[in-house]
């Protein structure tokens, strides 16, 4: 029993990073319909600030996570005004931004590689010790992933569909002809719903940072799985790359607890696959207005 | 053919054999080398030790610090080519290296295992010789013995991965026999990335430990850059082994896993493979690896003066102190300059030859090759102690003959 119930957390805390990966990129797809190649690179240099902040700076956790999050989604918008909108204006954009998110992916890699070097860094943890509850042994460090996860998906939520903003971001997202002509700036919605796809980039890069090492291509394997999370969730659903992301992370979790695993890959794209078959759109899309 | 013409045509064959032979010294005089490693990507951190370690070797070389077997050696000259990790960009570097700024030999990969397959195609193709620096997967040597003829100009300048199954499995042999760990049900499982040097390494001490009645109850391959373990040590604790081998290449999968392996508080003897040779994880070694067995310790400044002169001598010239993968580095350079000095000339075959002749002593150890064109490993030639991490230090527990500290 303590096995099952340690798989499930596992797959739990997993799938929440997937999900606050994948959620960003959705919702940036689905107001904008930008695949955003660079939002990796979005995490890796949360990654680099929050250890400035806090270990070079050694700043409060707490104010050092506020300041990441702060700068990032600084990043973010400046990313999508500097690079992103004078392409929209544009005619067949979709390819041209692809290419310029990729090449951005690549120059901010590099760029992290020069300034911060090739040398791997860890955060320490912000919570010690291990929590034990019979057989089960779990850090308080990966349970906070799990509920600062939840929570600030929870909050992005409340920001979508209980404020103007969020309203702002449905309607631009519907048509954000329609959304200029009733006078919603569908320009600035459009800055600000990246700025929160890499807030929330950002917030998974500081959870995962204590547990990972923060280096020039930390983002490159969430990405991958970022957008296999938009996929299996529809592309542009907000609540379903929530809801994907945790699924994913079971389904590898109970793929490594049953084959070894070699096999956790290709069990999870396997089941992607078998989604896309039978619904194309993925699980969750055309359930959001 | 009139007396004329058979006077111009000799007069004509004279010309080109003394142009040839002259071509062939003034080459001698000049050679460029060409080196292939991850100078981006995960790995990169490793690619510049090697760098740092080859320019030293060169600098000293044309410099004359170091021992060379002639009295007028050549001149080398370095290009460094990346390969990102990745066979194809390594292969896209070599072609470039050959074609471009027509090298007259290659050092590559100097990391990885599955580049360095890709690469070894190139030498009979370009004809141009091939040396490996720290890759050590088997299953190079057994292409090389498979087809020598074809491989003739490749070399692997590591040992096989039995030289590190022989290590692991004697330590736990005399490990077991003296009580320093209890045998218990005689079930090993690995947790090892998905490179041919984690599954060689896997094999190679899998094969060994089973010989003597083991088994291998979980052999769980991850994807290289792995941070989160924890499916497979929830898996791993339900299973139970005795003995637990980890090998990884990148210093953050083995932070990871040496942590959250304490945190699951799993009961087997661990013992680690590589990573530990990396600075980034010594960093954070007192902190969670105290106790920690691991192979091999070939470059130990703190116990060996030999190498802290080396390591005084990196950081005066790169401004950082030296790791395992600076001295092998300078020492695969040293044995490429040395065959080419030996050779007296930049003709493949001639610097082929003689790498194969190579008897060196260099910090790592005694570089010979074998008939697989692999460097041998061993007591007399280059050791692979198997050391643990106690109170912040390195101390080698086994072989006994070399041990600086009793296994605690």
């Amino acid at each position: 029993m303590s096995s099952v119930i340690e798989i499930i957390l596992n797959g739990l805390i997993t799938g929440s990073i997937y999900a606050l990966v994948g959620s960003g990129i959705a919702l940036v797809y689905g107001t904008t319909r930008v695949l955003n190649f660079a939002h990796g690179e979005l995490m890796m240099i949360a990654g680099y600030l929050v250890l400035f902040f806090a270990v070079t700076l050694e700043l409060n956790v707490a104010l050092a996570s506020f300041l990441t999050l702060v700068l990032v989604g600084g990043a973010g918008a400046l990313i999508q005004r500097a690079t992103i909108a004078p392409l929209l204006a544009r005619n067949d954009w979709a390819f041209q931004v692809i290419a310029a998110t990729i090449g951005l992916s690549i120059a901010l890699q590099s760029a992290a590689q020069l300034v911060w070097g090739e040398q791997f860094r860890t955060l320490p943890y912000f919570f010690s010790g291990v929590a034990v509850i019979g057989d089960i042994r779990m850090p308080w460090q990966r349970i906070a992933i799990l509920v600062f996860a939840v929570l600030i998906m929870s909050l992005c939520a409340f920001v979508l569909y209980r404020t103007p903003l969020g309203r702002m971001v449905r309607a631009t997202a519907q048509d954000a002809e329609a959304a200029l002509a009733v006078g919603i700036p569908s320009g600035l919605v459009h800055t600000a719903v990246f700025a929160i796809s890499a807030v929330l980039a950002g917030a998974g890069a500081i959870l995962l940072s204590p547990l990972v090492t923060v280096n020039p291509w930390m983002g490159v394997a969430y990405l991958l799985k970022g957008f296999a999370v938009v996929i299996l969730g529809g592309l542009g659903s907000f609540g379903g790359a929530v809801a994907a992301g945790f699924l994913l992370g079971m389904i590898e979790s109970v793929g490594v607890a049953f084959a070894p695993t070699e096999w956790r890959d290709v069990i999870a794209f396997t089941f992607l696959i078998i989604v896309i078959w039978f619904r194309p759109n993925g699980l969750f899309a055309g359930r959001e207005g | 053919m009139t007396t004329t013409t058979r006077k111009i045509l000799t007069a004509g064959i004279l010309s080109a054999a003394l142009a040839s032979g002259a071509a062939s010294l003034a080459s001698a005089q000049e050679v460029t080398i060409g080196v292939i490693g991850p100078m981006t990507g995960p790995a990169a951190n490793t690619g510049a030790a090697h760098r740092q370690g080859m320019e030293l070797a060169v600098k000293e070389w044309n410099a004359g610090m170091v021992e060379t077997v002639s009295d007028t050696p050549p001149t080398a000259t370095l290009v460094f080519e990346d390969s990102n990790s990745k066979p194809e960009v390594g292969i896209s570097a070599a072609q470039r290296l050959m074609t471009q700024d027509s090298v007259d030999m290659i050092i590559g990969d100097t990391l990885h295992s599955h580049v360095t397959m890709a690469l070894m195609e190139m030498a009979p193709q370009y004809g141009v010789p091939i040396l490996s620096a720290e890759p050590v997967s088997s299953a190079i040597a057994d292409k090389v013995l498979s087809d020598p003829e074809r491989y003739e100009y490749y070399w692997k300048g590591n040992y096989n991965s039995d030289g590190y199954g022989q290590a692991v499995h004697g330590f736990y042999k005399w490990a077991f026999e003296n009580d320093v760990i209890e045998e218990g049900n005689k079930q090993i499982a690995f947790v090892v990335e998905d490179t041919d040097y984690g599954l060689a390494n896997a094999e190679q001490i899998g094969k060994l430990f089973e010989e003597d009645g083991w088994e291998v109850i979980a052999t769980e391959t991850t994807p290289t850059g792995t941070t989160d373990f924890y499916p497979q040590l929830s898996k791993l604790r339900g299973l139970d082994p005795d003995v637990l081998i980890s090998v990884f290449t990148l210093a953050n999968s083995g932070t990871s896993f040496v942590r959250q392996l304490d945190e699951q508080a799993l009961e087997a003897s661990h013992l680690a493979i590589f990573y530990p040779t990396r600075p980034e994880f010594m960093e954070v070694a007192p902190e969670i690896a105290d106790g920690l067995i691991w192979a091999a310790l070939q470059f130990s400044p703190e116990i060996t003066p030999a190498h802290q002169e080396f390591s005084d001598r990196i950081e005066a010239e790169f401004d950082t102190p030296a790791n395992y993968s600076h001295a092998h580095a300078y020492c695969t350079m040293l044995v490429a300059l040395r065959a080419v000095d030996a050779a007296g000339s930049t003709e493949a075959a001639a610097i082929s030859e003689e790498i194969g002749k190579t008897d060196y002593e260099c910090l790592i150890g005694r570089m010979q090759f074998g008939e697989d064109h692999t460097v041998r490993s061993g007591a007399d030639a280059i050791p692979v102690p198997v050391a643990q991490m106690q109170d912040g230090q390195n101390q080698v527990i086994w072989p006994e003959n070399v041990a600086t500290a009793d296994a605690k």
